[in-house]
């Protein structure tokens, strides 16, 4: 049976072209415990980077860090918007939003305490960071986050903002 | 369990002309390690030279359906698993569709019904975990603001299923959708039900067969506020055989209560834990089959030795309390220097329950139910007080410092017997240091201390850590570490000579692939679940990782 | 009103809930003893004298023992991580109570955490081990049931010597080839033992503690006979002086070597 499954797999597998990923739809929930959807993120066809990250996470903390001290010009630059999942469970969810807070972030923050979504990316380790084009398909990801990373993160970013500029006119 | 691999293809007999044909993900995770021999830390190579885990996660989406399967393969497993993960499978696969609002998942899958109390199936592979369900599980919303969820399934038992069949149902009300509709204060109410069913065997106890637990949670948010609590109650559940049965019922409850406001934040928890210990096999232990999930109170250490003496919850009975508070020194103030400082405060303590869990059996003697708040007299069994502070000194240089002043009962979370608690202290300093773009060097220097008085179990005696890591944006990175005991005298008198054990840890990452390889030493780690520990032990060797996705 | 039926579905999974009356905790007559006692069974007890929660599944089979009187046989096999023995300089838990039989057979069924056991070794290979709450329902569900040989066991002793004979008459007919392994196993031996919530005890009563396999762990093949007929394996024991042979037993069972299931076990105690 599993000889089976296997090469179905591959039939499909075959007959699928490569799409990009797009992006799955997973109920999350706020900062404030109310249920929302991935279905919701949007950004008017701006890039957007999603970020799974965990208050327990010194490298994820650093990251999103990093960025903050660059986010405004980043946005003006390439109406970016980052949104960050944080993969806490409830042990550690009651402390995401103060966490935000005391640290200054501007990001959208949703949390995914059962990691639905972050299974659903394929996501199994923290940091690991996604970026999507205007049509909410992932473009580029990235795992792990050693200083400097943010370099290339900002790279793909404005990439992504020059081609939806010509793509527009 | 075939039909769900049927329902895989069905979308592509369905129908012809159509251009998309969907998406696949794949997944993949591997973990190896050699075992040599070393005398000097007692690490015992193993026959098959070396060890490993990996697997791989396949998924497939089409418009509103989605399928997927993981394959795990250990062939054999890596030491600190359990060695029932034997051999290769499919141990999880399942399909899934959305129709008009109505979710339908037949196969393998994970949930939490509020905040895992009575019912949370997840994974962490890293710790061996994994107890999804096997079943039918519907998500429904009939109205905005009103979310259900129901399933029945059996639970998974490394490539098997626990004997109990489980229901669940859970109802998520959101006040302000329903009712308050312009309220600024958010007030979101849930219930949550889940039974097991299991056949009574027992020759001579009348052991109940559905055993149910429900609960019943509230969060509310006002402005800077967030208040959440869950309530859970668990009727008579007695573990089985005919020495011993403990028919009382039991409840954990939670509460938290957070202020937030950009630059500070402030936390208060505290949480109470009866007789609750709910599995999908009445007489499962450790690990095993677990349906109830009661988060630990204490702070979660990211550093080495701030985790070395690592507390879970006491199922059977606790009553813990935290507290935090965070706090920014803005840019430009005094503390705050140039670019804000950072400080954080943290204090938790568990300890047990008034004269121990609930009771109920056919000795009224032996019957007892404790007071419901009791912390003064009771046996410790944590008490933490973390103080952390971080600053960005210049463009270069960042610079983190903590400090972790620990009691731990390693009689009750270890199931040792010496009578005396363990009082540790434990620094740690963090630098990060740029020498250039892209190119940083980072250095951890930890200390661990074992209070020596004679109130108190010497246990390891100290530990002193060093690592250092050099990292190469977005590439590379490569870390060296020592860990160094002193030397101790143990409980049966024997001396222990100073160890080192040093490692080595190098890799690379493009895009979403990771490969690190490392050598080095571990040392032995005993690991405990409610009473049942399973000793990991010190080992020597070469570890391999590689991760990928696409 | 699709859905609604759909929900109806989940709902209809749950039933009241099992709400047990104190009168009603046990469940009648609590000695069980069936007119013909036929075929016995064997627990196997890994323990080790510094596992805290191992009493516990010791009092169980003491409590299976008494509910199923002379249906039972027990063998406590120490080994693994919580029976090491502290070295000889320490104040306690000194005693060293593995043996190489023992050691052979955890490391072959392989337990990982304790207390942990087997009853008539029977699910090999992924569900032989279970816990001590479970062992009440196997023994229960097996109780009566029609054993397929009987055991005879006799002995002599000759100084440092002991000699076993173990006698096999067919019951019925079995096919495949079993084994016949002997054990010596020792009672009411005072010492040291962790127990939850008292510390290490002193005093603490080991009981059915695995002293020697005799020959190999996996026995000696018996020879194939017919129904009613009998044949005999000797085996040959050297007596430990540590053992008091007053508390000692012989145990020999008799298991199918395709499956490692014990299908008759016998005990007798020395005099």
């Amino acid at each position: 049976m599993k000889r089976i499954l296997i090469l179905i797999l591959i039939f499909v597998t075959a007959q699928i072209s490569f799409a990009q990923r797009s992006l799955p739809k997973i109920d999350l929930k706020t900062m404030d415990n109310t249920t929302t959807s991935t279905a919701t993120f949007n950004n008017d066809g701006n890039p957007i980077v999603i970020s799974f990250w965990a208050t327990w996470c010194k490298p994820c903390v650093k990251e999103l860090n990093t960025i903050a001290e660059e986010y405004e010009d980043w946005v003006d630059e390439t109406g970016v918007k980052i949104i960050a999942i944080s993969i806490d469970d409830t042990r550690n969810m009651s402390k995401v939003k103060p966490k935000v807070n005391a640290e200054m972030w501007e990001y959208e923050i949703y949390c995914d305490p059962n990691r639905d979504f972050a299974r659903a990316m394929g996501v199994s380790s923290v940091p690991h960071t996604f970026l999507l084009n205007a049509n909410k398909e992932i473009v580029w990801q990235h795992k792990g986050y050693v200083d400097g990373d943010e370099i290339e993160l900002y790279e793909k970013i404005e990439e992504l903002a020059h081609q939806n500029i010509y793509e527009q006119y | 369990m075939r039909l769900s691999y049927l329902l895989i293809i069905i979308p592509f007999i369905s129908f012809g002309q159509e251009q998309d044909w969907g998406e696949v993900h794949a997944d993949f995770n591997l973990n190896a390690q050699t075992y040599t021999e070393d005398p000097s830390i007692n690490a015992a190579k193993v026959d098959e030279f070396f060890l490993m885990n990996s697997y791989s996660n396949i998924r497939f989406t089409k418009g509103y359906f989605t399928a997927g399967i993981r394959y795990e393969s250990y062939l054999n497993a890596l030491q600190d698993f359990d060695s029932r993960h034997n051999g290769n499978g499919i141990p999880f696969r399942f399909a899934q569709y959305t129709i008009d609002g109505l979710d339908v998942t037949v196969g393998n899958f994970y949930e939490q019904f509020g905040n895992g109390l009575i019912f949370r199936s997840y994974e962490e592979k890293d710790l061996g975990i994994d107890n999804s369900m096997d079943g039918v599980r519907l998500k429904y919303r009939p109205i905005q603001g009103l979310a259900l969820k129901g399933f029945v399934a059996k639970q998974r038992l490394f490539f098997e299923y626990g004997p109990g069949i489980i229901r669940g149902i859970d109802l998520e009300l959101n006040m302000n959708d329903l009712l308050f509709k312009n309220w600024n204060t958010s007030i979101i109410h849930g219930f949550s039900f889940a039974s097991r069913f299991q056949e009574d065997l027992n020759p001579v106890y009348n052991l109940p067969e559905n055993v149910g637990a429900f609960s019943f949670r509230t969060t509310i948010n006002k402005g800077k506020f967030s208040f959440n609590s869950e309530v859970a109650h668990k009727i008579n559940d007695p573990k089985g055989g005919i020495s011993y049965n403990n028919y009382a019922s039991g409840s954990a409850s939670m509460m938290n209560l957070t202020y937030s406001e950009r630059g500070l934040g402030i936390i208060i928890e505290a949480h109470r834990v009866d007789n609750f210990d709910f599995r999908s096999d009445r007489s499962a232990n450790g690990k095993e089959l677990t349906l109830s999930f009661i988060p630990t109170i204490t702070k979660q250490h990211a550093y080495t030795l701030s985790a070395f003496y690592p507390f879970a919850t006491q199922p059977m009975g606790e009553f813990g309390v935290q507290g935090e508070v965070n706090y920014t020194f803005k840019k430009k103030s005094t503390i705050g220097g140039k670019y804000g400082t950072q400080i954080s405060l943290n204090y938790s303590r568990v300890n047990a329950l008034n004269g121990g869990h609930s009771v109920l059996t056919t000795e009224p003697s032996q019957t007892h139910t404790p007071m419901l708040i009791s912390f003064i007299g009771e046996e410790l069994y944590f008490r933490d007080f973390n103080f952390g502070f971080k600053k960005k000194i210049n463009r270069k240089f960042k610079i983190l410092w903590n400090y972790v002043d620990l009691i731990y009962n390693k009689d009750v979370i270890q199931g040792k017997n010496y009578g005396k608690n363990i009082h540790a202290r434990i620094a740690v300093l963090d630098i990060n240091y740029k020498i250039k773009p892209k190119h940083t060097l980072r250095t951890e220097i930890q200390y661990l201390s074992t209070d020596k008085s004679d109130e108190y179990d010497v246990d390891q005696g100290d530990w002193a850590m060093a690592m250092l890591e050099y990292t190469v944006s977005p590439h590379w990175f490569l870390a060296i570490a020592d860990q160094y005991n002193f030397g101790y005298t143990d409980h049966e008198g024997i001396q222990h000579e100073p160890l080192h054990y040093f490692n080595i840890n190098c890799g690379y990452t493009k895009a979403a692939n990771r490969f690190a390889i490392g050598y080095g030493k571990k040392r032995e780690g005993v690991f405990c679940v409610g009473g049942i520990c399973k000793n990991v032990p010190s080992s020597n060797g070469f570890t391999l990782s590689i991760t990928s996705s696409f | 009103m699709k859905k609604a039926v759909l929900f109806l579905y989940v709902l209809i999974g749950f039933s009241a809930c099992d709400k047990i009356d104190p009168d009603n905790f046990v469940d009648g007559e609590i000695i069980v003893q069936p007119e013909d006692v036929d075929r016995k069974i064997l627990i196997e007890d890994f323990t080790g004298h510094k596992c805290q929660n191992c009493p516990e599944a010791a009092e169980e089979i003491h409590f299976i023992q008494n509910t199923f009187p002379n249906q039972v046989v027990a063998i406590a096999i120490h080994a693994g991580y919580f029976s090491e023995p502290n070295p000889p300089q320490a104040p306690y838990l000194t005693t060293d109570f593995r043996t190489d039989g023992g050691n052979e057979i955890h490391d072959f069924f392989g337990p990982q955490s304790y207390p942990n056991g087997m009853v008539n070794r029977s699910g090999h290979p992924s569900d032989v081990l279970s816990n001590y709450t479970d062992w009440a329902n196997m023994v229960g569900s097996l109780i009566g049931s029609t054993a397929k040989v009987g055991i005879d066991i006799s002995y002599t002793i000759n100084g440092k010597e002991m000699t076993i004979d173990i006698s096999t008459t067919a019951k019925t007919s079995f096919a495949a080839s079993h084994n016949v392994v002997v054990c010596i196993t020792e009672d009411h031996i005072i010492d040291w033992q962790t127990v939850a919530g008292q510390g290490n005890v002193p005093d603490y009563e080991h009981n059915h503690v695995l002293r020697d396999v005799v020959g190999s762990v996996w026995g000696q093949e018996i020879d194939e006979i017919s129904v009613g007929d009998e044949t005999t394996n000797t085996f040959t024991c050297i007596i430990d002086p540590v053992w008091n042979l007053k508390n000692c037993n012989i145990i020999a069972y008799v298991y199918d070597n395709s499956n490692y299931e014990v299908i008759q076990v016998e005990e007798i105690h020395i005099e």
